[in-house]
């Protein structure tokens, strides 16, 4: 988290981009170090999608500049897998080499998946189609992983195993993680930090120093809970101005 | 929830008097319906056997004269059989099907992949296939003749024509119908463009190739039928022809039999095909 020299993996200078007449995003500043977790949070149409897709290279219709390492994975909330492919075609999807059908079955153990490489996706709850989506982000070893509301779709109890699952997962390979969600408790479990967005641009920056595993319900994730709660209701209140 | 406040008269009820007791509808379950049990296999001869009862009862009714009975039809169908001919007509009206279904799918289907993989090529190739399309395969026939004479190339290529474009329309549309957040998916795993190929677009577009197939095959056999009635020195067509000369209704029926069995079959080997190609749109309970 806190490593004596801090490298910045992702570093993002006044980005701007606008759909038409209407600016999405106004000036977005971020960074974030190798191995940390960031989170950004902020209500639908905050431009926290916009951000991520600019990131990722998915939208270059943007004004800005935006260092990233090239060894990054990204994680859709549809979680996109190819219905026609099995779970194991899916996760090896673009991989090359012979040790690819390993490094498969590997990802797949790791998200608890290890017997359904062979179903199709169909054949999956909607928890074990985001695992499959997960092994797919990680089977890469990627350097840095960004996720779009991966679990937005999710249960609230298959959610909170993902959230375990997921810390645990990119801790032990120490991936740069940019989180976006409109769920502050997903985003207080796992962040270090945490980023508000909002109008397009960053409005509030709040370090979260709780010791993991995390719970969301310890008073020092309650008072930060608040805290973040005040920041985005002053921006309602900017907002309304 | 209805309350009795009107009940509350004065002198005639009294603190803690029981309400009325709601007017509730009340039933039970009756537990799993026994269904009765008729053998799938048996249930879906069902119709067919209606059919053969009443032309039966059809060719008895007109003392076999118009219509000869299913068992006069089987009788010559076995002969015809033992003494070779049918067998011979049918592998010779087989082997153009298969040819020229082979040769209108493969166009079709390279023609769908070049419109939906260039746009280029779409440019080049969607516009004039939609004109040709139009032309009816059978207005072709004295055309086919003229140039490619009476021998097996126009049956051929009047078949491959006309079922080229079922292929191309429903395999393009398929490969269209591939979600576009899979072009998103693949720039972000970056994969090359024969990995999107051969991963996303051809299984994608894969059942509406299967459709296509299928008019295809239909379509086939239809103009098999139309070519081989023109001109035609083997095959069904020609055993159809010398029949006519020859006043015997038994010999059309036993090639009209032939021809609904063959096209029945080619449907049977499209749908085989799609229960093991399209394995994953399938629900499985366990697999």
């Amino acid at each position: 988290m806190t490593s004596s020299r801090a490298v910045p993996m992702i570093t993002a200078t006044r980005i701007r981009r606008s759909y038409g007449d209407r600016a999405v995003l106004a000036g977005v500043d971020l960074s974030v170090d190798r191995g940390e977790f960031v989170a950004v949070i902020g209500r639908s149409g905050a431009g926290k999608t916009t951000l991520l897709r600019i990131l990722a290279g998915l939208d270059d219709e943007f004004l800005g500049e935006v260092a990233i390492s090239p060894r990054l994975s990204v994680m859709f909330q549809d979680a996109r897998l190819l219905p026609w492919q099995r779970v194991a075609t899916n996760v090896t999807l673009g991989l090359r080499g012979g040790e690819a059908p390993a490094a498969g079955a590997r990802a797949l153990a790791e998200v608890g998946l290890a017997n359904r490489g062979r179903a199709w996706p169909r054949e999956l709850s909607g928890g074990e189609v985001q695992r499959v989506a997960l092994a797919r982000a990680l089977v890469r070893s990627p350097e840095v992983l960004l996720l779009d509301e991966p679990f937005g779709a999710l249960d609230a109890l298959t959610r909170s195993q993902m959230h375990t699952l997921l810390a645990d997962l990119v801790g032990r390979h120490a991936t740069t993680t940019l989180l976006v969600t409109h769920d502050l408790n997903e985003a207080l479990v796992l962040a270090d930090r945490v980023l508000t967005m909002n109008g397009g641009v960053v409005t509030h920056e709040l370090p979260v120093p709780a010791p993991r595993p995390r719970d969301r319900d310890t008073a020092q994730v309650a008072a930060l809970r608040a805290r973040l709660l005040t920041s985005l209701s002053t921006q309602v209140q900017e907002g309304s101005r | 929830m209805k309350t009795d406040a009107g009940d509350t008269r004065p002198g005639t009820i009294g603190p803690g008097v029981e309400q009325a007791a709601p007017n509730l509808h009340s039933f039970s379950g009756a537990g799993l319906r026994p269904r009765r049990h008729i053998a799938p296999a048996i249930r879906r001869l069902l119709g067919p056997i209606l059919v053969l009862a009443l032309w039966w009862a059809a060719a008895i009714a007109g003392h076999g004269r118009r219509l000869p009975a299913p068992d006069a039809v089987l009788a010559t169908g076995t002969d015809l059989v033992r003494s070779g001919q049918l067998p011979d007509a049918i592998a010779a009206s087989l082997q153009r099907v298969a040819t020229g279904v082979a040769l209108g799918v493969s166009a079709g289907l390279v023609l769908a992949l070049l419109s939906g993989l260039f746009r280029i090529a779409e440019d080049l190739i969607d516009a004039p296939v939609h004109i040709l399309r139009a032309l009816p395969a059978l207005a072709l026939v004295p055309l086919a003749i003229l140039w490619f004479g009476i021998g097996e190339l126009p049956k051929v290529l009047l078949i491959a024509w006309a079922t080229c474009f079922p292929v191309y329309l429903n395999t393009f549309a398929g490969i269209r119908s591939v979600d576009r957040s899979y072009d998103e998916l693949a720039r972000s795993l970056q994969l090359g463009r024969w990995t999107v190929v051969r991963r996303i677009v051809v299984p994608g577009s894969l059942p509406g190739f299967l459709v296509g197939l299928r008019y295809s095959l239909t379509l086939g056999w239809l103009v098999l039928v139309v070519s081989e009635q023109i001109n035609a020195s083997s095959g069904l067509g020609q055993l159809m022809t010398e029949a006519r000369q020859f006043f015997r209704t038994d010999v059309m029926f036993v090639c009209l039999d032939s021809y609904g069995l063959l096209g029945w079959l080619s449907d049977r080997f499209v749908r085989t095909l799609e229960r093991h190609l399209l394995a994953w749109r399938r629900e499985y309970q366990n697999r």
